[in-house]
C-alpha cells in the first residue's frame, strides 16, 4: 500500500483489505512501516520493535518474534517503530539496501498467504525496497487536481530502478483507485473521469468519503467489524475482490 | 465447574469480553470399520456454526488430524454423505475417497457443543489470549448421552504469557488438562469399544494354554466378527458387510475344519455343517456384489445386464433375508455359542488339553507344507482346477496364521503374511478373472434366450470377456514367480523359524494323522 502523498486513506486501506484477506482464509500479515504508526494503533498493539528498524532490516532480530497476533483471526501485525523514521538511513548502510525488505520477510515466506506492507509516504529507499519486495503496489489517490502526476511520478520512478540494473520482471503491479471520493463534487466527478480517460487501467472501484472511515480510529477496527452493512465497508469488499482478481 | 463459574474465576482477574454464545451440532462420520480413524483422522460434519473459515452459513464437512484436530480439508456441505461418490471432486474427496473406498459412511456418535468465545484483554483492550468454553453433549446411536465440558485457551501470537497464566489459573481452578481427541472422548463415554481396537480375527493367546480354550476364544471372537456385520448385511448399508460376514463364516469353517481335534466332534460337526449352509447361501448375493462391481456400468449398451444384475441381486437379498429370519439360522448361532463354552468340556476333544501352541505350530506347518507340494505340482500343462484348489490350502494357511498370530512375534508374521497374500492376490486374480468370464456367458445366453437385451449388449458382454479372458492370461503367467517367491528358502526358513519342530512333517505331536488330506476341501472362493 503506497502512496507518495500522505493523508490519502492509505493506512485505512490497508488495515480494511487485509481484515478482508484474514476473513477469507488467507493467513494475512500487515507490515507497519509507517513511523507514524497508525495501523498499530488501530490494532491496539503497541508501537515498539525490540532493537528497532536498524537491527531488523541488519537481520539482527528474529522477525517471527516481533510478530503480534491482531484481535483476528490469521491476522497479525508486524508493527511500526519510531525509529522507522530513520529507515533510508538505516536501509543505506546495508550491502543490498533495496532488497533488505524482502530479505526480511523472506523466513515468513510459509507462515503467510499474504502480506501487506503499508508504507510511510514518500519516493525513498525505503519506496524501493518496497517495490522490489512486492508483487503489487496499492496506490490510493484523491480525486485532487493533477492527479495523473502522482501516478507518472511511480511510473517514472520504477523507469529509473530499471535504468539503473533492477529486474523487469520483478516489477511489481501498479493497481491505482480512487479514495475518499464524494460523488456530489463536481471537481470529484470531473477529476476521476479525466483521468479514467487517460489512464483505464485504473480500478473500478472507489472508496466514498464517509464519516464511517473516521470512526474506525475511535473503535480501532476494520469497517467490516463495526459497520458491515455501510457503504464504506461494501466499497472495501468490492476493491477487495477486484484486487484478487488482478494479482 | 460450569460454564458460568469459569467465566467469574477469570472475570476476577482480566477484563474479558464476551461474544454471544452460539451452538453447533456436529456429526461424526467414519465407516463401520473406522478406515477414516485408523488412518490417523477423524471426519465430521457440522450445521454451519463452527465451520473452519467463519463467515461459511452453510454447514461444512471437515476432515481432521485425529490427534491435533488440526483441519486437513473442508468442503461446505448441507448434508452427510453417503459413499465417496457423494463427495464434490477435490482435496476431500481425495482422501477421503482412497480410504473408505466402496465403503458406506456411518453416523459414529453425534455431538452438540454450546460454546462462548471470551477474549481477555489488556489495558488498551487488545485481546492477548482466547478462552473457549465448550459443553458438549455427546450421544451415540443407542440413544445414550453423556456431557462434557472443556475450556481451551489459545494464545494470541506476541502475548503468549498472557495465555500461559489463564491456563495456570484455570488449572488452579480444579480444571484438568485434556489431552484426548473429542472424538476419543466422544466414544469412551459413550461406551464403545475403542476404534483403534483390531479389527481381525487374533485373539489374545498363550502358547501354554489349553487348545480347546484357544480355539473357543478364536471361534467367539469370529462369531463377534459376523453378528456385528449382520445388520450392514441385512440393511445392504455397502458390499463390504456382506464380505465381511462371509470372510468371518469362511474363517470359522477353516478352523473347524483344521482344529477339529480340539473339539468335541459331534458339537463342531453341526456348527461346520449350519456354516455350510450359511456359506452356501450368501454365496449368489456376493458374487452378484462382485460382478456388479466388475461389470455393472453405466454404459448404455451395458444397461440391460446390468438391469439383470440388480433384480438377481435383489432376490438372492431375498432369499438370504428369509434364512436370516428363519430358526435354522437362530439354532445355528446357539449352536455357535455352545460351542465356544464347550470348552471345559475338553474329554469330548481328543487333543483339546494340549498346549496351544503346540497345536497352532503343527497345524501351519501342515497347511503350509500342503500349499508347497500343490504348487510345485502346477506346470504349463496344468489345468485351472489346480490352481483354484491351490487358492483354496493358501486360504486355509492364511486363516490359520492370523487366527494364532498372537503366539508369533508380530514382525517375522507380518513377513509371512505378506508372501503369501502376493501369492493369493495373483491366484485370486486368476480364477476370478474366469469365473467373471464363464459368467458373462452365461448371462448373455441367458439375455439371449428371453430376448431382454438386444445385439449391442450382447457383444459388449463378449468384449468384456475377452478382457477378463486377457487378465486371466497374465495372472497364469505370474504365478510361477509369486509361487517361487512363497515358496523361496528365505521364507521358508522364516516359516520354519516360528513353528517348533519345523515343517517337515514330523509327527511328534500327532496332529499330522488326524486329517486326512481329502477332508479339507470344499472351502468356497
Amino acid at each position: 500500500m503506497y502512496s507518495i502523498k500522505g493523508g490519502v486513506g492509505k493506512t485505512t486501506a490497508a488495515v480494511n483489505l487485509a481484515y478482508l484477506s484474514a476473513l477469507g482464509g488467507a493467513r494475512t500479515l500487515v507490515w507497519d512501516l509507517d513511523p507514524q504508526g497508525a495501523a498499530t494503533f488501530l490494532f491496539r498493539i503497541k508501537p515498539r520493535v525490540k532493537g528497532g528498524g536498524s537491527a531488523l532490516v541488519r537481520g539482527q532480530s528474529p522477525v517471527d518474534r516481533l510478530i503480534r497476533g491482531t484481535d483476528f483471526d490469521r491476522l497479525d501485525l508486524l508493527p511500526a517503530d519510531p525509529s522507522y523514521r530513520y529507515m533510508d538511513l538505516h536501509l543505506d548502510r546495508t550491502k543490498h539496501p533495496t532488497r533488505r525488505l524482502h530479505g526480511v520477510l523472506a523466513p515468513l515466506g510459509s507462515d503467510y498467504d499474504c502480506i501487506i506492507l503499508d508504507c510511510p509516504p514518500s519516493l525513498s529507499l525505503v519506496s524501493e525496497s518496497v517495490f522490489e519486495a512486492a508483487s503489487a503496489v496499492l496506490v490510493p489517490m484523491i480525486p485532487a487536481p493533477l492527479p495523473a502526476r502522482t501516478l507518472d511520478q511511480l511510473e517514472r520512478f520504477l523507469v529509473s530502478r530499471n535504468d539503473a540494473g533492477a529486474d523487469r520482471k520483478r516489477d511489481p503491479k501498479v493497481l491505482a483507485f480512487f479514495s475518499m471520493v464524494d460523488r456530489r463534487r463536481q471537481l470529484h466527478e470531473r477529476i476521476i473521469e479525466e483521468l479514467i480517460r487517460v489512464r483505464p487501467g485504473v480500478l473500478m472501484t472507489e472508496i466514498p468519503a464517509s464519516t464511517v472511515f473516521e470512526q474506525m480510529g475511535v473503535r480501532r477496527s476494520p469497517v467490516e467489524v463495526f459497520a458491515a452493512g455501510s457503504r464504506a465497508a461494501a466499497s472495501y469488499r468490492a476493491l477487495w475482490q477486484e484486487v484478487v482478481g488482478l494479482i | 465447574m460450569s460454564i458460568k463459574s469459569v467465566i467469574a474465576a477469570i472475570h476476577l482477574r482480566w477484563d474479558v469480553a464476551s461474544e454471544a454464545p452460539s451452538a453447533v451440532h456436529r456429526t461424526y462420520l467414519d465407516t463401520a470399520d473406522w478406515r477414516i480413524h485408523r488412518r490417523g483422522l477423524t471426519l465430521d460434519m457440522d450445521d454451519g456454526a463452527s465451520s473452519p473459515v467463519g463467515a461459511a452459513k452453510e454447514g461444512a464437512l471437515t476432515l481432521r488430524h485425529r490427534e491435533s484436530e488440526a483441519v486437513v480439508a473442508w468442503v461446505p456441505a448441507d448434508g452427510p454423505p453417503t459413499f465417496a461418490s457423494d463427495l464434490p471432486v477435490g482435496d476431500l474427496w481425495g482422501q477421503v475417497a482412497t480410504v473408505i473406498e466402496d465403503r458406506r459412511l456411518l453416523p459414529q456418535v453425534e455431538v452438540d457443543t454450546h460454546l462462548q468465545r471470551i477474549a481477555v484483554l489488556n489495558s488498551d483492550d487488545k485481546t492477548t489470549a482466547r478462552v473457549l468454553l465448550e459443553r458438549h453433549t455427546l450421544t451415540d446411536s443407542r440413544e445414550r448421552s453423556r456431557v462434557l465440558r472443556t475450556a481451551t485457551v489459545t494464545g494470541v501470537r506476541g502475548y503468549e504469557r498472557s495465555a500461559q497464566r489463564i491456563a495456570d489459573a484455570l488449572s488452579a481452578a480444579g480444571l484438568e488438562q485434556q489431552t484426548e481427541s473429542l472424538l476419543n472422548v466422544a466414544l469412551s463415554l459413550a461406551g464403545r469399544p475403542s476404534p483403534g481396537a483390531k479389527s481381525g480375527p487374533a485373539v489374545d493367546l498363550e502358547r501354554s494354554m489349553p487348545a480347546a480354550r484357544a480355539v473357543a476364544s478364536i471361534l467367539g471372537r469370529l462369531r463377534y466378527h459376523m453378528i456385528s456385520t449382520q445388520e450392514g448385511v441385512r440393511e445392504q448399508l455397502d458390499t463390504e458387510f456382506l464380505h465381511d460376514y462371509r470372510v468371518a463364516i469362511r474363517r470359522a469353517r477353516s478352523i473347524l475344519r483344521q482344529a477339529h481335534g480340539a473339539l468335541p466332534p459331534n458339537a463342531s460337526g453341526a456348527l461346520a455343517a449350519g456354516l455350510g449352509w450359511l456359506g452356501s447361501l450368501t454365496g449368489p448375493a456376493r458374487d452378484l456384489d462382485v460382478h456388479l462391481g466388475v461389470l455393472g456400468s453405466t454404459r448404455e449398451d451395458l444397461a440391460p445386464l446390468n438391469q439383470y444384475l440388480i433384480d438377481r441381486r435383489e432376490k438372492a437379498q431375498r432369499d438370504l433375508i428369509d434364512a436370516m429370519d428363519s430358526e435354522r439360522y437362530r439354532s445355528l448361532l446357539h449352536t455357535w455359542r455352545a460351542l465356544e463354552k464347550a470348552e471345559t468340556d475338553q474329554s469330548a476333544a481328543p487333543l483339546g488339553d494340549r498346549p496351544a501352541g503346540q497345536l497352532a505350530d503343527a497345524l501351519i506347518a501342515r497347511a503350509y507344507r500342503r500349499v508347497v507340494r500343490r504348487g510345485r505340482a502346477i506346470d504349463v500343462s496344468t489345468p485351472a482346477e489346480a490352481l483354484h484348489d491351490l487358492r483354496k490350502r493358501a486360504k486355509e494357511l492364511r486363516y490359520l496364521i492370523e487366527c494364532f498370530q498372537s503366539l508369533y512375534p508380530e514382525d517375522e508374521i507380518t513377513s509371512v503374511i505378506r508372501e503369501l497374500k502376493a501369492l493369493q492376490d495373483n491366484l485370486g486374480e486368476f480364477q476370478d478373472c474366469q469365473v467373471q468370464a464363464d459368467a458373462l456367458r452365461s448371462m448373455a445366453a441367458d439375455l439371449f434366450e428371453s430376448r431382454a437385451a438386444p445385439a449391442t449388449t450382447l457383444m459388449a458382454m463378449g468384449r468384456l470377456a475377452d478382457d477378463l479372458g486377457e487378465r486371466e492370461r497374465r495372472a497364469r503367467d505370474e504365478f510361477d514367480s509369486r509361487f517361487e517367491r512363497f515358496s523361496s528358502s528365505a521364507n521358508r526358513k522364516r516359516l520354519a523359524a516360528l513353528v517348533s519342530g519345523g515343517l517337515d512333517g514330523t509327527d511328534s505331536h500327532g496332529y499330522e494323522t488326524q486329517e486326512p488330506e481329502s477332508a479339507a476341501d470344499g472351502i468356497q472362493a
